[in-house]
């Protein structure tokens, strides 16, 4: 049987890697609740970046490349915009864990 | 397949018995396997291990794994005529050195990938992350659609591909005699145009 969290009562299914299941379950709570079972409280910085990644997915179908989202936080004066600057945001890979607590799927390649 | 100047290339990532077969190959080129995603199972099955190492020693293909995706399979490390690599090295293989006088003209270290078909989604989609795996890597890269390769720019599945335009990641072009409807933002070249430009490339990737 596959893993659940629990949010405001309903059971929300987990892939095999922490994932969502279905990307329709994803809301900013259950953004919350992800990050909590990795022991991460999320600070506004990684809000910026969980927003980002989320549109950029929307707009292109996959997650955006690191020197696109460093780009984009140059452009908009968010934080330092570095790779360096990431890491630190989410130091077991920025794109994916932003990818796992956004509610999209884990990025298939190591691009 | 990708026939890189004088080396032929190929993208493996879909576990075995789905879909990939050892390449047939003419002996007369190097020729560079990169396994990578679910491909990495060629190097962990017993059969497929044993099946690649026979055509190693047959038409001495270079057999490379991608790391990150090996260490989430196994901790073990390969023996040859396996060896473990990034895509970074991935590229700075197929890439043209800056200092090595490779380049055959004006376009000096550029890349150019000319994509002149489309396949299924999964074809699709490798043509894809190789274009954006050299993006990434901030290589000198170029991407030219032609025949049937113009599908890729057309319909919902175009969707990743304007990230090249959007973000400056590399320019796009395309061979027609006219301008053809596209949903991605793109360059036209006329036969001599783009044929001009692959003479001046530093390395051509065909695809």
């Amino acid at each position: 049987m596959s893993e659940t969290i629990e949010i405001n009562g309903h059971a929300i299914e987990l892939d095999d890697d922490g994932h969502l299941k279905n990307a329709r379950d994803w809301s900013e709570a259950v953004a919350e609740a992800l990050a909590a079972r990795d022991g991460v409280e999320l600070t506004d910085a990684q809000w910026w970046l969980i927003r980002f990644v989320r549109e950029h997915h929307r707009r292109y179908h996959m997650p955006p490349l690191m020197r696109v989202v460093i780009g984009a936080l140059l452009e908009a004066g968010e934080g330092e915009a570095s790779s360096r600057y990431l890491y630190r945001l989410f130091p077991g890979g920025p794109i994916r864990l932003a990818c796992k607590y956004g509610g999209l799927p884990a990025p298939e390649s190591c691009v | 397949m990708y026939i890189v100047n004088t080396m032929e290339v190929f993208l493996i990532r879909t576990a075995p018995g789905i879909g990939h077969e050892i390449p047939a190959h003419s002996q007369r080129t190097p020729v560079l396997c990169f396994f990578h995603g679910d491909g990495v199972e060629h190097a962990l099955n017993p059969d497929a291990r044993r099946a690649w190492s026979a055509a190693v020693a047959e038409a001495g293909l270079d057999l490379m794994v991608c790391e990150s995706a090996l260490a989430r399979r196994t901790k073990k490390p390969l023996k040859p005529p396996w060896r473990t690599g990034s895509l970074a090295q991935f590229w700075a293989e197929i890439t043209p050195s800056p200092l090595g006088g490779e380049g055959r003209g004006e376009g000096g270290g550029q890349v150019l990938a000319q994509v002149n078909r489309s396949g299924d989604d999964r074809f699709n989609r490798e043509v894809l992350e190789l274009c954006l795996a050299g993006a990434a890597l901030e290589v000198d890269l170029a991407v030219c659609f032609s025949d049937a390769g113009l599908e890729l720019l057309r319909g919902p599945g175009a969707a990743p591909w304007r990230q090249f335009p959007d973000f400056e990641l590399a320019p796009l072009y395309y061979v027609a005699d006219r301008e053809v409807s596209l949903d991605v933002p793109a360059r036209r070249l006329d036969g001599g145009e783009a044929a001009r430009m692959a003479g001046e490339a530093g390395r051509v990737i065909d695809v």
